[in-house]
């Protein structure tokens, strides 16, 4: 029988017990630090989650997501917050300020819908992806969608019910192209439309993700064009909004291009930097091109859709900036405004008609526009009138006068040429200007 | 100086001969006043020798036969009358659109008699040259890529060369000959090579790309250059919200507020080489109040400052960046920040280290 190993008592006491104890507190140690970790990570996974529209909750006809919430509560001082699909506060029918700011948070892209002879602003909301309609006449806020996609850098617009939505993801750009759901209402709304929609709710934005990568698009009525990296160059593709029958018409070795519609026409601009000549080309549906802008510093430009005259912006190595306007004959006529491009939009209803949003100063010292694009520097900007058939010049609006100091970034006027819709560069809210005294 | 007539008739006579032994020579001649084989006593110089459309051109006659400071000049342009005078020996004009042809002709008449006349084609043609560097900028950031060291750039010649028949000439058709810091790189230059990509302008320098587009048959040509020059590269930090993302349109400075107990920052590196903030190339040395920070190793762009005790603060950023693929390329920069309050302040210090934040 083998014999048992005799426990010395007094060596136990002397070694082992150290030993353990020490053990037993490194363990806790870590057991604690172990804990701390986790509830690190799970507060930063709240947020991921959070951005990513997870436990929020889902609208009803009285939504109260804080999504919504986010952007309606913070709806102009109008409004005051609200939670229903659209929001009706007391006095809805009071038209809005000449000046007003649709809502307090960043939206990523602001445009006009018509229906029939009512005019709305309808805004992307940033942090949501959210659509929202603005009547500016009525100050209804109605809300169009529903569905979440966080972190909008971007946005689109097409036919009466389309939006594209770009952000940037771990693997880069993506875009989302999609419409809003007809369930709910289609159109701008009617206030019997308003109601109906606070009754059913927002619907979907139903589509399509479009290639991933994709450097710029623009959006037609029933068509989009984007440009993106094609076999070791860019090219320049047309598809339907959800990205079908794609064709590609223009190719480049160049990344750098801006696009925008004019009508039938897409003007392609390279990125602006001061003292940096840039070109600018007219591209057809067909795949034609031509140089219309060469080698011009700093060039920034917007084409009129129905004359196709040019209005462009030029910024010498010394900072001095230029605004003109190539008619389609070419000629040249110089604006008696120091502004860049980025900040003018043609008037639909008067062509010969250009407003653009003109700072008080130009900070010196700044390379421009490349300190602005970096959102380094931001302007106090008034809005100018500029008739190029006549050289007639008035200011159309000073944000002043309601108090404010606008930074104004890609102003558009809607079709009947009676507002102005904009964001601020600085805060990325969407805004809205009554152009014509009612 | 003068020559006696047996002279000039002999000169004549050979020029005339000469000419005709020149292949295609017979088509060079519709002069105004028909004085067939006289051109080579007059030299018609063209400025600028490739001229833009639309650009006003200025032609130059000499002449080592004739004097021209006493004689009578005339010029035509497409066989109008435009200018005419005693020793006129220059003429401006203006040139038409690109793949337009017009003739410029100058008869000049010695005080000696002796009579001779020349021309030249007005061809207008342009090239516009276009250029990026591959330099990191922000997603949809509006702006041009600028080249900092370490960087390449791509530069393309789109020429506008259009031929009689009204059609431009295709890229395939037209031969590039490029310069660079007026150096000809014959390596990069050939039939339909308008793009070329190069490394970019040294720290503080600038490079001057130049090119020279020409028809296969020599009778279109233009020319352009321009200037690269190389940029410092630039340190934006922005706040990263988790529903907003990277807010790029309003970078934060000294003073800004950031808007919650706890808030992200994150950096972009304009104009550096590398292809994204978070390269592993790119080393970050940040540091908060003066104490070092260790940021997450996978987005080391960003830092989490979080407020202790829940109390409003100032936080001083600073951050020393270096591109270990560029040799050349580090960047630094400092902030004074403000974080303010209305959110709830974790018991943690900034991402990696205990700190004021």
């Amino acid at each position: 029988m083998p014999r048992l190993p005799r426990i010395d008592l007094a060596r136990f006491y002397r070694y082992a017990m150290p030993v353990t104890v020490a053990a037993i507190i490194l363990i806790l140690i870590a057991l604690g630090i172990w804990f701390l970790y986790l509830h690190e990570k799970q507060s930063v996974t709240d947020a991921v989650s959070a951005g990513r529209g997870l436990g929020t909750d889902v609208s009803s006809a009285f939504p109260g997501g804080s999504a919504y919430q986010n952007v309606v509560s913070a709806v102009s001082s109008v409004f005051g917050g609200g939670t229903s699909a659209t929001s009706t506060p007391a006095g809805a029918t009071k038209a809005a300020p000449q000046l007003w700011e649709v809502a307090t948070a960043p939206a990523a892209s602001i445009t006009f819908a018509k229906d029939g002879t009512s005019t709305v602003a309808r805004f992307l909301d940033a942090a949501s992806g959210n659509i929202f309609d603005a009547d500016p006449a009525t100050s209804v806020i109605a809300r169009r969608t529903k569905t979440l996609m966080p972190r909008i850098a971007q946005g689109a617009w097409y036919g009466e019910e389309g939006a594209v939505l770009r952000y940037e993801d771990n693997a880069g750009i993506e875009t989302f192209s999609g419409s809003i759901n007809a369930a709910t209402t289609t159109g701008s709304l009617s206030a019997t439309e308003a109601q109906a929609l606070a009754a059913n709710g927002p619907g979907d934005l139903e589509g399509a993700m479009l290639p991933r990568g994709i450097l710029d698009l623009v959006a037609a009525s029933s068509s989009i064009f984007y440009i993106a990296p094609y076999n070791g160059e860019y090219a320049g593709t047309i598809a339907k909004p959800d990205g079908s029958d794609a064709k590609r018409i223009w190719t480049s070795p160049l990344a750098e291009w801006r696009a925008q519609l004019a009508g039938n026409r897409i003007l392609l601009v390279q990125a602006a930097s001061e003292g940096v000549t840039g070109s600018a080309y007219e591209l057809g549906t067909d795949g034609s091109s031509s140089l219309v802008l060469a080698n011009l510093p700093g060039l920034a430009a917007r084409e009129n859709a129905t004359t196709h005259a040019i209005l462009y912006s030029t910024v010498g190595g010394s900072g001095a900036i230029t605004l003109s306007v190539r008619a389609s004959d070419g000629k040249v006529q110089t604006l008696p405004f120091a502004t860049f491009a980025d900040k003018c939009a043609w008037d639909p209803a008067a062509p010969s008609v250009v407003y653009c949003a003109v700072p008080h100063a130009i900070p010196q010292g700044s390379v421009l526009p490349d300190a602005w694009y970096r959102g380094e520097v931001h302007f106090d900007d008034a809005i100018w009138r500029f008739d190029t058939a006549t050289g007639s010049v008035s200011q159309a609006y000073d944000p002043h006068a309601a108090n404010r100091s606008l930074d104004i970034l890609d102003p558009m006027v809607s079709p009947d040429g009676t507002y102005l819709a904009f964001r601020d560069a600085a805060s990325g809210t969407g805004w809205v200007l009554r152009l014509t005294a009612k | 100086m003068t020559r006696t007539p047996a002279t000039r008739t002999w000169l004549i006579a050979f020029a005339t001969i000469a000419i005709f032994m020149l292949p295609g020579g017979s088509q060079a001649i519709s002069l105004p006043l028909g004085l067939s084989g006289t051109q080579y006593l007059l030299s018609l110089a063209e400025s600028p020798a490739a001229p833009a459309p639309g650009e006003t051109v200025l032609f130059t006659l000499s002449s080592t036969a004739i004097d021209l400071p006493s004689a009578t000049i005339s010029w035509y342009l497409d066989g109008t009358a435009e200018a005419s005078g005693v020793g006129v020996t220059t003429f401006a004009t203006q040139s038409g659109a690109a793949g337009s042809t017009h003739t410029v002709s100058v008869v000049a008449e010695g005080s000696d008699g002796t009579a001779a006349e020349t021309k030249a084609t007005l061809r207008p043609a342009a090239v516009s040259l276009q250029w990026e560097a591959d330099s990191y900028v922000p997603p949809f950031y509006r702006g041009r890529a600028l080249p900092a060291a370490g960087t390449s750039v791509t530069v393309h010649a789109d020429a506008q060369l259009v031929g009689s028949g009204g059609a431009a000439l295709p890229a395939s058709s037209i031969r590039y000959q490029w310069s660079v810091n007026g150096t000809p790189r014959a390596d990069l230059s050939g039939n339909g090579r308008d793009t070329i990509t190069i490394a970019g302008p040294m720290p503080h320098g600038a490079l001057v790309v130049a090119v020279t587009a020409s028809a296969d048959d020599g009778t279109y040509q233009a020319a352009a250059q321009t200037r690269i020059a190389a940029v410092t590269p630039v340190l934006d930090l922005y706040a990263a919200d988790p529903l907003l993302g990277i807010r790029y349109g309003d970078a934060l400075s000294n003073g800004s507020t950031l808007s919650a107990g706890k808030a992200t920052i994150a950096l972009a590196p304009y104009y550096m080489a590398a292809a994204s903030p978070d390269s592993s190339a790119l080393s970050y040395r940040w540091e908060v109040n003066g104490d070092p920070v260790l940021a997450d190793p996978g987005t080391p762009s960003r830092l989490t400052l979080a407020l202790s005790g829940g109390a409003a603060g100032a936080a001083a950023v600073s951050l020393a960046l270096s591109d270990s693929l560029a040799a050349f390329q580090s960047a630094s920069g400092a902030w004074q920040l403000m974080v303010s309050a209305n959110a709830a302040s974790t018991p943690f210090g900034s991402a990696a280290k205990a700190n004021p934040f």
